[in-house]
């Protein structure tokens, strides 16, 4: 089971995802609610996997994504976000993203991406 | 259950008129984007597209209670709690929701899973991620179309005044115990005057 940081602007959707992966057995190591925090959050956690939303205030996650793996080339990132452009999948993909999950998210999704990501 | 999302504004907008047979099709398809196409004309295509995609996220993250009420164009509209969200690049994009704290907390508890017992900030973020998840459809659906937007983060305005050059479309939804209202814009210069933010 994986150490996660969730980077969302919204309480309700970081919520969402911490009750399915909790659930799943996953431990929520930190949270941010901006791409910004993201970064420093995982510099300090050092989580095995992030889960990124795109829309945010001060940084907005496909530039917080390329910050994470250009320090840590390692970092696994799954972005998960209301804007499922396939501009926004793939820049962020580009930038190192691992996958991408659109909302509305489905448990079932979301941690079959987890497991799949995890195990690479 | 019975899906009443459509049903009742239909039967009241074509109250002793005959279906056509191409009408019968269509509401016999039960396809929602035909339905709105069909039902609910609006003053172009790109309206449609994000009256569908609204109605969709009603569905899906308010459940078979929810129901379209009214479609009125207006050129301004006043509210005591609205949440919004701007869409920028190829179009402009503005998609509000507002009512009152009732109407709200009840919106909010359906997305969220939660009985919200007072309209707080944990409240205002349920209705804003509503909205976001709304929009991101519509954008979704947009860049199929080679349209590309960038959502903003969503916002909380109290006592808001909303007035637009071309007018919008305002779309009163129902539950069974409110009602609220959705404001759509697109390509249009859009002003919110609030007394109070989020």
């Amino acid at each position: 089971m994986a150490k996660i940081l969730i980077v969302d602007d919204s309480k309700t959707s970081r919520r969402f995802l911490r009750n399915m992966l909790e659930e799943a057995g996953h431990q929520i190591v930190g949270e941010a609610v901006n791409g910004q925090e993201g970064i420093d959050k995982y510099k300090q956690l050092k989580p095995d996997l992030v889960t990124m939303d795109i829309t945010m205030p001060v940084l907005d996650g496909i530039e917080a994504v390329g910050e994470i793996m250009e320090y840590d080339a390692d970092a696994k990132v799954i972005m998960v976000t209301a804007a499922g452009q396939k501009t926004n999948m793939v820049e962020a993909l580009k930038r190192g993203a691992a996958d991408f999950i659109q909302k509305p998210f489905e448990s079932e999704v979301i941690l079959k991406v987890v497991e799949k990501v995890l195990e690479e | 259950m019975r899906d009443v999302l459509l049903s009742s504004y239909i039967a009241k907008k074509h109250k002793g008129e005959k279906f056509t047979d191409d009408e019968l099709k269509v509401l016999k398809d039960g396809n929602l984007e035909s339905m709105v196409s069909t039902f609910v004309p609006l003053k172009n295509e790109r309206y449609n597209l994000q009256l569908q995609c609204v109605l969709k996220s009603m569905k899906y993250y308010m459940g078979n209670e929810v129901y379209l009420e009214q479609v009125n164009m207006e050129d301004e509209y006043k509210e005591h709690f609205v949440g919004c969200q701007m869409m920028d690049g190829d179009e402009e994009v503005f998609f509000a929701i507002g009512g009152s704290d009732d109407a709200l907390l009840s919106v909010a508890s359906r997305f969220a899973g939660e009985d919200f017992e007072e309209f707080d900030a944990d409240a205002y973020d349920a209705v804003c991620e509503f909205i976001n998840c709304t929009n991101g459809m519509f954008a979704t659906k947009l860049s199929d179309q080679s349209v590309e937007v960038v959502l903003r983060p969503p916002v909380f305005y109290g006592d808001a005044h909303i007035s637009g050059k071309n007018g919008f479309y305002v779309v009163t939804m129902g539950l069974p115990d409110v009602k609220f209202n959705v404001i759509m814009s697109v390509s249009d210069e859009i002003r919110l005057k609030s007394l109070k933010s989020n």
